[in-house]
């Protein structure tokens, strides 16, 4: 029933086949079939591993996002300095603080062993006033003859010493202040004296180019000028010996390394000031089957500066700078683009046809090239041992 | 069983098979053409393609070597050279490099002029960086009244955008003017470079000139400066820096300009990774000969079936018997 239909397709046959009757098999062509069959093997595995493998297509391209906000996650310990004496600070490019960021921020108090004590989140909104149940309703603290600030009142420790700071004293005797004896500042600085400070968590600012550091002493604004009280530490130095665990400008991608993760700067008594100037460079990453994502990668210059330098005649130089860390970044016009792709079915499908096809066929005019002539040797050699 | 029986080739004895001469007019083409082919696809493979990155610097850089050699139509005691960079760093560079008074003339090395109208070849690039061919020339002339000042050498600074300048003594600084009447900011650069010396290399700025009209006059130039590294086929590296420049004159405003050279760089974040690799690799060249071979034999046997089958359909007199088919 079947037989005339398929019968009527005959001529179309493409794939001719010789009868068995008159098909003529030979050992070299058993060679050349396993050989040949061996190296499409070979072949197809690389194509299929090829298939199967995420190639990484980079492209760049100019930023053209606005108005986009930048995460800053960082962990940084200090193993020398305290975390009462440490502010974190983030300004843009023009100097001036941030307003608009949030920040979840954390200090951690260590003990000399490294161990964590205490851990508390920064919060950067200046101390509140005192208890009104302990000094009643209508105190008015004392600034100890500095400049009095607008409200008049120094009520707490903190506002002792930024008055200090804007007659321009030093704020090196907190024992012989009221407000500072009763929130135990004293206690609080002996206590931690010897301990470490981790500081970690993370900022969200604008993609602007600006800087965030970490120094010591209550920071303020005076007029257009950023500045830190820092009087206290400029005789005995202080060790800003600092390891950063992690920094990093965004989520983490594959491919993506961030340089400053893992550095560790050791040995740096006296009063050093480490700049770290960084170039973020924005980076998108599409996933192969998932969201892309938008991080930052970037590259840095480290420069360290000593504060305590002496002039050729052995006189302690005017002290030019702010010790700390400094991390100042600039933003690339350029985006890179990653793209995770794999190749298409059809042209793993294209590939095993040609490798199959192509290695087959030329195997086979290999093959009847080697039959022929070793046909053409045999009937010359038969004809000589006629003769 | 036999190891014949894995042959899958079916070949059949001649008396079975029929050659024509058409066919054999074909095989012969069509190898011809094949020849051809092979060729360029194995020219193909063994010729080398540029492939440009861009990369994040993984490393904490720190310091970066500058070399310069650049002569200065000025008396060498009458020039101050200073560098300063965003960290607030002064290198007072006056004394770091070497001052020769030399007399001023100009004339472009062919060389360089033919080595900039080639094509990027990495591998030449590499060889010539590491043969680091000799830069100094003597200058050793005669005695005379020189009346200029070659500054050449290399030093380290910081890896941040920076200002680099030539005044005059005086001229922007503390201290008394010198002669005005010596200042002449006419200047040639032999070498310009950021990175490791590599005096093959050719920079943007190598052997050029400015010559100043006036004897006050300021020359800025600004150059953007992209790490890069090259990779020849054999994986050797060479990391350097290229740059861009665009320059710019400014004749003396009194009280806003200070006379004298001025270079302000700037780095790119990202490097530039220039490797040298083939198109394709040897399984992927085995593949297309094979998929080229294969493909012709088969499509051009197919094309001598249709058309001989289409011939005898209009002349079947001239048609051989072949009827005999099951």
């Amino acid at each position: 029933m079947a037989k005339p239909t398929l019968n009527r397709f005959k001529n179309f046959d493409a794939y001719a086949k010789t009868l068995d009757d008159f098909r003529v098999k030979t050992t070299t062509g058993a060679v050349v079939t396993l050989v040949s069959a061996f190296i499409i093997l070979i072949l197809l595995l690389g194509e299929f591993l090829d298939y199967r493998s995420i190639h990484l297509e980079s492209s760049l391209v100019v930023d053209s996002g606005r108005k986009e906000a930048m995460a800053i996650d960082f962990d940084i310990t200090f193993g020398k300095i305290p975390c009462y004496i440490l502010t974190l600070d983030v300004m843009d490019v023009a100097g001036e603080h941030q307003s608009d960021i949030t920040h979840s921020v954390y200090k951690v108090q260590l003990a000399p062993d490294g161990t964590e004590i205490k851990r508390e989140k920064s919060a950067n909104l200046g101390s509140n006033g005192p208890d009104p149940k302990v000094v009643g309703e209508d105190y008015c603290g004392d600034c100890g003859g500095a400049i009095k600030p607008e409200s008049g009142c120094c009520n707490t420790c903190e506002d002792v010493r930024q008055a200090y700071v804007r007659s321009g004293w030093s704020f090196n005797h907190p024992e012989g202040i009221e407000q500072c004896v009763r929130e135990g500042y004293m206690e609080k600085m002996k206590e931690q004296a010897n301990q470490g400070c981790r500081l970690h968590g993370q900022l969200t600012v604008n993609k602007v180019a600006g800087n965030f550091h970490i120094a010591p002493g209550r920071s303020f604004q005076r007029g257009n000028m950023h500045l830190h009280d820092i009087q206290q530490y400029l005789e005995n130095g202080l060790d800003f010996s600092h390891h950063i665990k992690h920094l990093s400008f965004g989520q983490k991608v594959p491919n993506v390394h961030n340089p400053l993760d893992d550095q560790v700067v050791d040995g740096a008594e006296g009063l050093y000031m480490f700049q770290y100037y960084v170039k973020v460079v924005g980076t998108k990453y599409q996933y192969l089957n998932r969201m892309p994502v938008s991080t930052n990668q970037y590259s840095v210059t480290q420069f360290n500066r000593n504060l305590l330098q002496k002039d050729p005649f052995g006189q302690m130089m005017q002290v030019n700078g702010l010790p700390g860390v400094f991390f100042h970044f600039d933003i690339s016009p350029m985006l890179v683009i990653q793209k995770e792709e794999r190749k298409s079915f059809t042209s793993f499908l294209t590939g095993v046809c040609a490798i199959v096809g192509g290695i087959f066929t030329v195997a086979s005019i290999i093959d009847g090239f080697i039959w022929r002539a070793e046909r053409t040797l045999k009937r010359k050699m038969e004809l000589g041992k006629a003769l | 069983m036999q190891l014949k029986e894995f042959d899958a080739f079916p070949k059949v004895e001649s008396g079975f098979v029929k050659r024509t001469g058409s066919g054999g007019i074909l095989t012969l083409v069509v190898s011809a053409i094949l020849c051809i082919l092979v060729i360029g696809e194995i020219r193909d493979y063994m010729t080398l393609r540029n492939d440009y990155r861009f990369l994040v610097d993984p490393l904490v850089n720190h310091e970066l070597q500058i070399n310069l050699d650049i002569t200065v139509a000025m008396p060498c005691d009458a020039l101050n050279i200073d560098l300063r960079d965003v960290a607030d760093v002064q290198l007072r560079l006056s004394d770091k490099l070497q001052k020769i008074p030399t007399h001023f003339s100009l004339g472009s090395s062919a060389q360089s002029i033919h080595i900039r109208k080639q094509p990027l070849n990495v591998q030449k690039l590499i060889k010539a960086a590491s043969r680091t061919a000799a830069l100094e020339q003597s200058t050793k002339e005669s005695n005379g009244d020189f009346k200029a000042c070659r500054i050449a050498g290399s030093f380290a600074a910081n890896k941040l955008s920076g200002n680099m300048h030539i005044t005059a003594v005086g001229h922007g600084y503390r201290g008394t003017h010198i002669d005005h009447t010596l200042m002449n900011m006419t200047h040639k650069i032999d070498e310009l470079s950021f990175g490791e010396l590599y005096p093959t290399i050719v920079n943007p700025l190598d052997d050029s000139f400015e010559i100043s009209e006036t004897q006050f006059e300021s020359f800025q130039y600004f150059l953007v400066v992209v790490p890069t590294i090259y990779v020849d086929r054999s994986k050797r590296e060479l990391l350097t820096n290229q740059y861009s420049v665009s320059e710019y004159r400014q004749p003396l405003v009194p009280d806003m300009s200070v006379p004298g050279l001025f270079f302000k760089y700037d780095f790119e974040p990202m490097t530039l990774m220039i490797t040298e690799e083939s198109t394709m690799s040897f399984g992927h060249l085995l593949v297309r000969l094979a998929g080229l071979v294969g493909g012709y034999f088969v499509t051009a046997g197919m094309v001598h079936k249709v058309l001989s089958a289409f011939y005898y359909s209009i002349k079947p007199e001239l048609a051989p018997l072949r009827r005999h088919n099951v």
